[in-house]
């Protein structure tokens, strides 16, 4: 022990920064180290040593693949490779990477989802895992491989009482390049921040490695601190200063969403090691929905209606119909806290964690809200019901034929146009490029109430009248659509030679 | 007219001998002739062509403020009336007009009517030295395809300038989907497509026949992707409507709130073969609606009178015949639903403006306009309460409580904004007391956004300069219109 803490002085000088070491040489180089060394007096910045062997049986490669969510007709899809530092952790066989790369239900059809998982083992064999749920609060994904095929592997054993402190030295334990094959690499750093909101985070002096987002992170006795996750942002922070963020902390841009790189703490994510999120219980269907449009409570609005809270939400609107409309909540009215958390929102990108709060309650259970209505705060209890289809969740219809997609109205849908929520027909997301629908000048946000007389108040219905179309094939069809307010028909003409 | 006819016939004789000849002597007599026309026509309606140089008040990037633009007019009376177009003299705060010798002499704006964009104004003929030259009206009704026309007017500024065409179309439909937003002329004409030169200035001036009668008013022309596309409004609408501004003060139209649309041949679904108008839809609380017409209704007859429109150019004298009911009239509206024939009354109100006054917060940094019965159903805003805010001026206290145009103040302060007034009596008793906080509650649909103010107020608030007009247009949400038609002007 302390010769390896003798040997890592050698390589290690200190004040020297970042020098991005391969364990196999440091364990080679302090078993050749002679032991009068061993009694030389405590360096000021000793090497590590065996205190780092542990946490780097816990790092590990992992590969996969990404595709499109929906596949393309007539093939697969452009797949793209990609690589993660992963740790494991928690139950036997589990392995904590980054969920930047796994598409939340509210992404689009364009989005690109994993699969094809793979850990590299040391010697280069892969054993395949699989992904078995995400931490969207936490943007942590959790994969799960055979123990015994993930011997050489070891849980870093994480104690939740353990913290840190600006100033204190750490140890990031992350990967090389695959060209070199994927050797443990360890970085020392210093705490440079300590953040409470959204909740506890480090923030580490030094650039990171690709390869190192996703590592562990051990106090410099050897026990491990966390690891390093990345804290989403918000389109909104993303916009302006994305390259700032990339550039200075050598981050990577490969998901859907960027990501800005932090020490999680242990403590911030013991609950869900023991018992992740499964992503098989990702469903619209047992998610809380509360069913209101929000505005973040800035300090100036706060200050107005004299709340001394630390942020809220406003309720800017209610769904009719919703839970709600059904507690009895209106625009207005400010919403201070939810089943017991306060809600730190000051900022349109804080606006997230309410939706989180809500989503992760879930359908079905009753939950109290502190709501501030003319200067007094009282409890409301809502009852979470499950959320409807929105936008980017809706059905989708595409007729080749005539050259449109369209899509079921949402409720979101109508609000955002000003709509009311009575407005039946199916939307126009898409037209074919000199299409027969576009030729004929219908246009994408056009509303099809009726197909030919047939009314068409939904996806199906229109879906069943372009088909009935498609059998008779007739030379022009009338549309009547709703466009700003107005509705009017459109003669589409039709050419079915040659189809 | 006779004289002109004859002529005509000698130009058209002689061009058939100067072909079938080959003869380089009549080819000069030809072209002799058709100078002598284009001299006579000029001589009979070029001294009435006034240069118009109007200030204009605009409301734009959140502030009030003016511009100078030129344009063209004609007088058509020797009580000093000018036609000409309203959107050279929409919001004008004075008018300076030069007639064709020079003088200057000052206007006051007798009418306007958007809808057709004629405006009358008169020129004040005490300040005219000698006799005020006027130019005849011609009958557009009676023009033809092809016809030589001459546009006269101050293309770019530059005043008294003449040039030549010939009609390139008369039945022009311009749909107001492809019109400049605000701009949505042309409900009741087609227009006579000219290729004359017509560029921005020329707005407002006569188009004219060799005859020397004003036939059209130029209005606008296609100036990004095209040359010699220009428009005129033909001169009987003018008339027309000239003539109920100066006695009216406003044109009086009749509406029933239909979507007209043409019945085309339809090949599947109930209307085969028939003849008529194709209701597309019926404003809600609208004389059609309350009569009972709804979408897919055929109208066959107006009034007693049979109706057919096959194609949309044959829209507009529908829609005219429609406007000059009486208003108040009921009217029986026979009607095709199902195959079979259904008869409607339905009685006339007055057709609206969608013209609506503007007001500018200057201390606070923003502009509204008032919500009138066609602005809210433009944006299906559920009741006529409120104001729109039109614009932001950039790094005001309002930019910064995030005040966006387009959005409906519900209230501000707690107080409610039921319309412009109540929002002037609020701004001004707020900017009073020198309010330091104001919360503005606006809203879209049934959602609200909350904004607040942080305004300072200095002891003497200096007057706004001009800034240049052009390279601001931030936040006006009226600036959205599509690129292919440019109002000259």
């Amino acid at each position: 022990m302390t010769a390896s803490v003798a040997s890592r002085k050698c390589l290690f000088r200190p004040g020297r920064v970042l020098f991005p070491l391969a364990v196999s040489l440091g364990v080679l180089v302090a078993a050749s180290l002679p032991a009068p060394l061993l009694a030389s007096p405590p360096p000021a910045t000793p090497g590590y040593g065996s205190l780092v062997e542990e946490g780097q049986a816990s790092v590990v490669a992992v590969r996969f693949q990404l595709r499109p969510k929906e596949r393309p007709k007539g093939g697969e899809g452009q797949k793209v490779r990609r690589l993660v530092c992963g740790v494991l952790a928690g139950p036997p066989g589990q392995i904590i990477i980054s969920g930047d790369f796994f598409p939340d239900m509210d992404d689009g059809p364009d989005a690109m989802e994993p699969f094809d998982f793979r850990l590299v083992m040391p010697g280069g064999d892969e054993v395949p895992a699989e992904a078995i749920g995400v931490d969207r609060e936490l943007n942590l994904a959790f994969l799960h491989a055979s123990p015994s095929l993930i011997r050489s592997f070891r849980a870093a054993s994480f104690d939740p009482s353990v913290q840190a402190a600006v100033g204190d030295e750490v140890i990031v334990v992350g990967l090389l390049p695959e060209r070199y094959n994927f050797s443990k690499a360890v970085y020392p750093a210093r705490i440079s921040a300590v953040l409470d909101q959204p909740r506890r985070m480090y923030s580490l002096d030094i650039p990171l490695e690709d390869l190192a987002i996703g590592g562990l992170v051990l106090l410099r006795d050897g026990r491990p601190l966390g690891i390093i996750g990345e804290d989403l942002l918000s389109e909104d922070r993303i916009q302006g200063n994305a390259a700032n963020i990339l550039s200075l902390l050598g981050s990577s841009n490969q998901g859907p969403h960027i990501g800005y790189p932090f020490v999680f703490p242990f403590s911030v994510f013991s609950r869900s090691l023991t018992n992740p999120p499964r992503l098989k219980d990702e469903r619209r269907e047992t998610r809380g929905w509360l069913g209101i449009t929000m505005q973040p409570l800035s300090r100036d609005l706060a200050e107005y209606w004299s709340i001394s809270s630390r942020g809220g939400v406003i309720v800017a609107g209610v769904v009719d119909g919703s839970p709600a409309s059904a507690a009895g909540l209106s625009p207005g009215d400010v919403i201070l806290g939810v089943d017991g958390q306060e809600l730190p929102v000051r900022e349109t990108s804080d606006l997230a964690q309410m939706q989180r709060l809500i989503r992760s309650a879930g359908a079905g259970r009753a939950i109290p809200l502190s709501v501030w209505r003319e200067g007094a705060v009282r409890t409301v209890e809502v009852r979470l019901s499950s959320s409807p289809v929105t936008a980017t969740t809706a059905q989708e219809y595409e007729d080749e034929q005539f050259g449109l997609k369209a899509r079921e109205l949402t409720f979101d849908y109508l609000q955002s146009a000003n709509l009311d929520r009575s407005t039946r027909g199916v939307l126009i997301i898409g037209l074919e490029r000199a299409g027969w629908a576009q030729v004929s000048g219908l246009q994408t946000r056009d509303i099809i109430q009726k197909v030919a007389g047939e009314p068409t108040p939904d996806l199906e219905s229109f879906r069943q009248a372009m088909e009935k179309i498609e059998k008779s094939r007739p030379r022009e069809v009338m549309f009547f659509i709703l466009r700003e307010y107005q509705t009017r028909f459109v003669r589409v003409k039709a050419d079915w030679r040659g189809r | 007219m006779r004289m002109i006819r004859i002529s005509l016939r000698f130009f058209f004789f002689l061009t058939a001998v100067a072909a079938a000849s080959g003869c380089a002597a009549n080819r000069t007599s030809v072209h002799q002739s058709m100078e002598q026309m284009i001299f006579h026509a000029r001589d009979r309606v070029f001294p009435a062509l006034v240069h118009i140089e109007p200030i204009l008040e605009v409301y734009q990037s959140g502030q009030r403020g003016r511009i100078a633009v030129t344009g063209s007019g004609v007088i058509f009376s020797t009580d000093g009336y000018v036609l000409t177009n309203n959107h050279v003299v929409e919001r004008a705060e004075r008018v300076t007009c030069t007639l064709s010798d020079k003088q200057e002499v000052t206007a006051a704006v007798v009418g306007r009517d958007p809808e057709t964009d004629v405006a009358v104004i008169q020129l004040d003929v005490s300040q005219v030295r000698g006799k005020l030259p006027v130019a005849e009206l011609g009958d557009s009704s009676r023009l033809q395809l092809g016809q030589r026309v001459m546009a006269m007017g101050s293309p770019l500024g530059l005043a008294r300038s003449v040039s030549l065409g010939i009609i390139s179309s008369l039945d022009r439909y311009l749909p107001e989907d492809q019109m400049p937003a605000g701009a949505a002329t042309g409900q009741f004409n087609t227009w006579i497509q000219t290729d004359a030169a017509i560029n921005p200035g020329n707005s407002g001036g006569p188009l004219v026949d060799l005859g020397g009668r004003v036939i059209g008013i130029n209005s606008r022309a296609v100036t990004v992707f095209g040359e010699n596309v220009g428009f005129a409004i033909p001169i009987n609408l003018v008339h027309e409507t000239a003539e109920k501004i100066i006695h009216h003060g406003s044109p009086q139209r009749s509406w029933l709130g239909v979507n007209w649309q043409p019945l085309k041949v339809i090949s599947d679904g109930g209307a085969r073969g028939q003849n008529g108008i194709l209701v597309g839809g019926v404003v809600p609380n609208s004389p059609a609606e309350r009569a009972g017409l709804r979408a897919g209704d055929v109208l066959v007859s107006y009034d007693g009178r049979s109706v057919a429109v096959r194609y949309e150019e044959e829209l507009p004298p529908f829609r005219k015949m429609e406007a000059d009911t009486p208003v108040g009239k009921t009217v029986q509206l026979g009607v095709l639903r199902d195959g079979s024939s259904v008869m409607f009354s339905a009685v006339t109100v007055e057709r609206k403006s969608a013209e609506a006054e503007d007001f500018e917060c200057r201390e606070w940094g923003f502009t509204v306009r008032a919500i009138n019965d066609e602005i809210a159903r433009a944006r299906n805003l559920d009741q006529t309460t409120g104001v729109i805010v039109t614009g932001i001026k950039r790094g005001s206290f309002a930019a910064e409580g995030e005040l966006v145009g387009g959005l409906v103040i519900d209230s501000i302060d707690g107080q409610p904004i039921p319309n412009l007034d109540a929002f002037r009596q609020v701004y001004a008793s707020l900017v009073g007391e020198k309010r330091d906080r104001v919360l503005i509650v606006t809203r879209r649909g049934s959602v609200l956004h909350f904004h607040l103010l942080k305004p300072t107020y200095e002891k003497s608030s200096p007057k706004a300069m001009d800034h240049d007009q052009d390279d601001d247009q931030e936040q006006s949400d009226d600036n959205d219109g599509p690129g292919d038609f440019h109002h000259d002007g």
